[in-house]
């Protein structure tokens, strides 16, 4: 079966989707930073049949439009997606979110917890601090661009070790990656907000100012949390149980962070699982 | 705010059709006539962004990414004839619910929208071929076949070979300043790094998928085609493009066909002369 893709039309811009399969109970994907919708193309057919499977790419990513005044809170991205959802006429839907995708999810289902059927939340975590920013700012810097294209090889070479992705499972996936870091490498018209993250640290800047803590005990959907088992964002697996009124927790095996590519079928298999 | 936001920027869409999805870019009053717009080799419909303004007060321009560039979907089995690549446009206009549109090309799309001309004569309106030329000789398609070769190397340095193949001016002076802005310079990267990514399919004798519509216009019996063009038609050339000499020869063998050159450094884009571009186009398709 083939993946549909298509926009709806924000007051912000065209926001991008991919689509696969039919069914009433809808489920929406979103992706880590700086990837895209493309990040679910070889995951979504994993799943069961049965489900509409919708995987949105984040304002200013992939081929969503950058809005026109620089996003700095997850809740702006999350009404984004409620946007589109909207105009797709989807009422309720469950939500899952991998990395930076997962903050967003948290953000948007303690602000519409109304909208959520089950939310899975995959490597979610407290960023809301100096240090922990610092991090981002390091891993998102902006490559200027340069006249002989050599920037180009610095971000190729990035895409093949980018720090929390693991390794690229094929060259697809990686150079896509590239694609879809390519499109967020400008600073154009948000040094202000991101300074020399640019367009790439657009989530991230947003995901750093956000109170995790305080949102999450406003989610009342059935709810798993997801932690590779050497991910060292999960020391705060058992917060987000505590906190998270309805929650389970899963721990899967990983080298870091705990990524689909890394284990599809495995991925596959307890997604399968929690939203049957 | 305003309440109807969706012309403040240029909408973005795909429609479904049996070889995958097609991309397509669009503005202008939604009521106005249709113009589909088909680009050159390997950009896609981005390559129309800075067209759009030059048309879109009056005109509802849509440009199509052609099938297996930009964003469109490659299809399953690869493309090695203009009538593939001409029936495509008419998916397009089938999932945008046009019965018939006016049909703009450029290039490569020129030969594409002669096709749609020649093939699908009840689904166009008014058609204008810019720097349409026969590709179909054996010389030709050598050209082709160097240009559109960008072999992938292991260090990554086939990337900053294409940077500076849209970087800088081409040779023959191709290239325009409107073409070279930063933003469309990454657009133009982009394009070209999509169009080569992944394995080299077969069909193209060694070039990438960058090389399918190149590969079917040199392989396209143009002159015995056009002659089956019922539309009235423009024939663009600039005033100084080596294909400009085969400009007498579409006028004889389009039988409803105008022609002009117009001033530019080589080939024509309408980056090359904007407002002559604009003030051309427009009076054709009011006529």
């Amino acid at each position: 079966m083939n993946i549909l893709r298509g926009f709806t039309y924000t007051k912000h811009g065209n926001m991008e989707y991919r689509e696969l399969g039919k069914g009433d109970a809808v489920v929406v994907f979103l992706h880590p930073t700086p990837s895209s919708s493309a990040f679910y193309n070889e995951l979504l057919p994993l799943l069961n049949q049965g489900k509409r499977y919708i995987a949105v790419t984040t304002m200013g990513y992939g081929q969503s439009d950058r809005p026109p005044q620089p996003y700095s809170t997850l809740e702006e991205f999350a009404q984004a997606v409620i946007w589109t959802l909207d105009e797709l006429n989807i009422e309720k839907f469950s939500l899952f979110g991998a990395h930076t995708g997962s903050q967003i999810a948290m953000a948007l289902a303690a602000k519409w917890p109304n909208r959520i059927e089950k939310l899975i939340l995959e490597e979610p975590f407290n960023w809301n601090n100096p240090r922990r920013r610092a991090v981002h700012e390091e891993i998102h810097k902006y490559v200027p661009e340069s006249s002989d294209g050599s920037h180009l090889i610095t971000l190729w070479k990035k895409t093949k070790d980018f720090p929390g992705l693991g390794e690229p499972p094929n060259e697809k996936h990686h150079q896509q990656l590239f694609i879809d870091q390519l499109i967020s490498n400008s600073t154009d018209g948000c040094e202000e907000v991101y300074g020399e993250m640019g367009w790439e640290g657009a989530g991230p800047f947003a995901m750093c100012t956000f109170d995790t803590w305080d949102a999450v005990p406003n989610i009342t959907a059935k709810t798993l949390i997801i932690h590779g088992t050497t991910s060292e964002l999960a020391r705060s697996h058992e917060k987000f149980l505590d906190l998270i009124p309805n929650a389970i927790g899963i721990r899967l095996p990983s080298e870091g962070n705990f990524l689909p590519h890394d284990a599809p079928g495995l991925w596959a298999k307890e997604l399968n699982n929690f939203l049957d | 705010m305003s309440t109807s936001t969706k012309s403040e920027y240029i909408k973005r869409g795909f429609v479904q059709t049996p070889h995958g999805n097609i991309e397509y870019r669009e503005s202008g009053p939604a009521d106005g006539k249709p113009l589909i717009m088909l680009h050159p080799t390997p950009r896609s419909s981005s390559f129309y962004i800075g067209a759009f303004p030059l048309l879109d007060d009056e005109i509802r321009c849509i440009a199509m990414s052609t099938v297996g560039y930009g964003e469109s979907d490659r299809p399953k089995v690869p493309y090695t004839t203009i009538e593939e690549f001409a029936l495509s446009v008419t998916w397009l206009m089938d999932g945008l619910k046009l019965d018939k549109a006016n049909v703009f090309g450029t290039h490569t799309g020129a030969v594409i929208a002669a096709g749609v001309g020649a093939h699908h004569q009840d689904r166009v309106d008014k058609l204008i071929i810019e720097e349409c030329f026969n590709w179909n000789t054996e010389a030709r398609r050598a050209v082709h076949l160097r240009i559109h070769d960008r072999p992938e190397k292991e260090d990554g340095s086939h990337l900053s070979e294409m940077w500076l193949s849209v970087h800088q001016s081409n040779a023959d002076g191709q290239k325009s300043e409107g073409e070279n802005t930063p933003e469309a310079i990454r657009f133009g990267f982009l394009d070209v790094l999509k169009a080569n990514i992944g394995s080299v399919p077969e069909a193209y004798g060694g070039m990438s998928w960058e090389g399918a519509g190149p590969w079917s216009m040199c392989h396209y019996d143009l002159w015995d085609n056009a002659a089956n063009i019922t539309a009235p038609t423009l024939v663009i050339h600039g005033t100084n493009s080596e294909l400009g000499r085969s400009q007498e020869k579409f006028l004889a063998t389009i039988p409803n066909s105008t022609g002009i050159r117009i001033p530019a450094t080589n080939r024509m884009t309408f980056a090359k002369n904007p407002e002559i571009w604009s003030k051309e186009i427009k009076a054709f398709l009011s006529k």
